[in-house]
């Protein structure tokens, strides 16, 4: 065939379009004259974007020739990242992730996600009574990532009352660190003191928590050190934080300016479990997830070469008209919803379980407790890179005030 | 009729679980679903072909 025939893109996975105009960006993507399924960019250094859903499947089952390791002399991202350490077990590929994994799925599975429905209810109760007699919220900050963290929190047996200074800390680590990297190191500095501290406590006497499990389970053949516990834990942590705030936010949003969609959820509030799914794929917190190619190889159409690196956006192929139809409609009762919004393959979301569960009762609890809730758009602002999470930074509503649930 | 949850592919989504709870369950500590003993003879086929659709790992088979 000659010389690449690429495919190329004008296309800024952390640029203003895609924040700003996020549908038409991914539909420009997508419906493209040729149906290309993935295309170059020659922004931050050039890289490879899959937006169509089989290549995008084939590309996230292929974890070898799709590598997620990342080290300081190979680092993962677009563009590369500083942060010297791979995040376990995100940044680290093949059996040794697995093993990462094992050793978390006494707590990261369906059934403790069950069990632990009675106290996410709890937990809402609590954050909602904080603002329902306001008649004011900023959910962004009061509520949706406020019950992520409290019960990551919980689980790993740190302190969850202090789930304010948390938010700020991991918000500070992936928020500020292009345009304020002073202010981001501080913040992180002080996240890993709390968790040094956390490790201190427990090693006398283990607890019966994630983090002791964590700390006394050996992988790969011996116990984590110190710092690959703090790796682990501050992506537990950060996984799940603004992702699930996330696609409530985003949801609540669509919501709002669709008065019969908001209808149809009132009308079918018990199918909240089936409901969220529509929304995780199409108001799903992103793609802002990377491989690099460590093989010379043809790929759908195009010649990848190894060191470039990869988007995966899995939020672009869960609009792919080739595996939804209609995808632009919100379709409350849709079937064959085999979206990625947890990702696909060996690095399935570990917390997707707990996330789902958490955005069914976010989500029901509105419904429920301030159906009538008005979004103040003059102050609705996105976080403002949504390469990272695609993500309601400030979130006001109105609603008419209720009662408290819980005595004072 | 033969179902099973093909454990190379299953990766722990448990949508499974989700839309046809009398024919899944869980194996927690392999993050992987499997079919219920003897509920090929007890769940109609169409929910486990629903369940198969649902499954964004296309790890479900389905064996006449």
């Amino acid at each position: 065939m000659g010389a690449d025939a690429k495919h190329v893109v004008d296309f800024d996975p952390h640029g203003p379009k895609l924040r700003d105009h996020n549908a038409e960006q991914l539909k420009e993507l997508v419906y493209n004259e040729g149906s290309c399924p993935m295309g170059w960019s020659e922004h931050h250094g050039g890289f490879w974007a899959i937006w169509g859903y089989d290549a995008l499947y084939d590309a996230v089952q292929d974890w070898d020739r799709f590598s997620s390791a990342h080290s300081q002399a190979c680092p993962k991202g677009i563009p590369s990242s500083h942060y010297p350490e791979p995040l376990i077990p995100i940044d680290i590929d093949g059996q040794e992730q697995q093993e990462y994994r094992k050793i978390v799925l006494n707590w990261f599975n369906p059934g403790h996600a069950k069990r632990i429905e009675a106290r996410i209810q709890e937990i809402c109760d609590e954050l909602i009574d904080e603002f329902i007699e306001r008649g004011a919220a900023e959910l962004s900050y009061e509520f949706f990532p406020a019950l992520p963290a409290i019960l990551t929190l919980e689980m790993l047996g740190w302190e969850a009352h202090r789930w304010r200074e948390w938010i700020g800390w991991v918000h500070s680590f992936i928020h500020d660190s292009t345009h304020d990297p002073e202010l981001a190191m501080q913040n992180t500095m002080l996240m890993y003191a709390s968790i040094d501290a956390e490790i201190e406590k427990r090693r006398g006497q283990a607890g019966d928590d994630l983090f002791s499990d964590m700390m006394r389970t050996p992988v790969n053949g011996r116990v984590m050190t110190d710092d690959e516990l703090r790796n682990f834990a501050t992506l537990v942590l950060l996984g799940g934080m603004d992702t699930t705030a996330g696609v409530t936010g985003n949801s609540l949003l669509l919501i709002d300016q669709d008065p019969q969609l908001r209808q149809q959820i009132v009308d079918n509030i018990d199918q909240m479990p089936k409901i969220i799914e529509e929304f995780l794929r199409y108001a799903g917190p992103g793609g802002g997830l990377t491989r690099t190619v460590t093989v010379d190889m043809d790929f759908h159409g195009e010649q990848l070469h190894a060191g470039e690196k990869v988007l995966m956006m899995y939020w672009a192929a869960n609009r792919d008209p080739k595996a939804f139809p209609d995808p632009e409609k919100i379709d409350i009762f849709r079937t064959n919803n085999r979206h990625m919004a947890f990702g696909l393959g060996p690095h399935r979301c570990l917390g997707s379980h707990h996330a789902r569960r958490m955005f069914i009762a976010l989500m029901t609890n509105i419904f429920t407790r301030i159906p009538d809730f008005q979004v103040q758009w003059d102050s609705v602002k996105r976080f403002e890179d949504c390469g990272s999470v695609y993500a309601v930074r400030h979130l006001p509503v109105t609603f008419t005030p209720g009662p408290r649930v819980r005595p004072a | 009729m033969k179902v099973w949850v093909d454990p190379e592919m299953c990766r722990g989504h448990a949508l499974c679980l989700t839309y046809a709870p009398d024919a899944f369950e869980f194996i927690d500590l392999e993050d992987r679903s499997q079919v219920i003993a003897g509920a090929e003879g007890t769940v109609p086929r169409e929910v486990f072909e629903a369940a198969a659709r649902e499954c964004p790992e296309r790890a479900i088979k389905i064996e006449d």
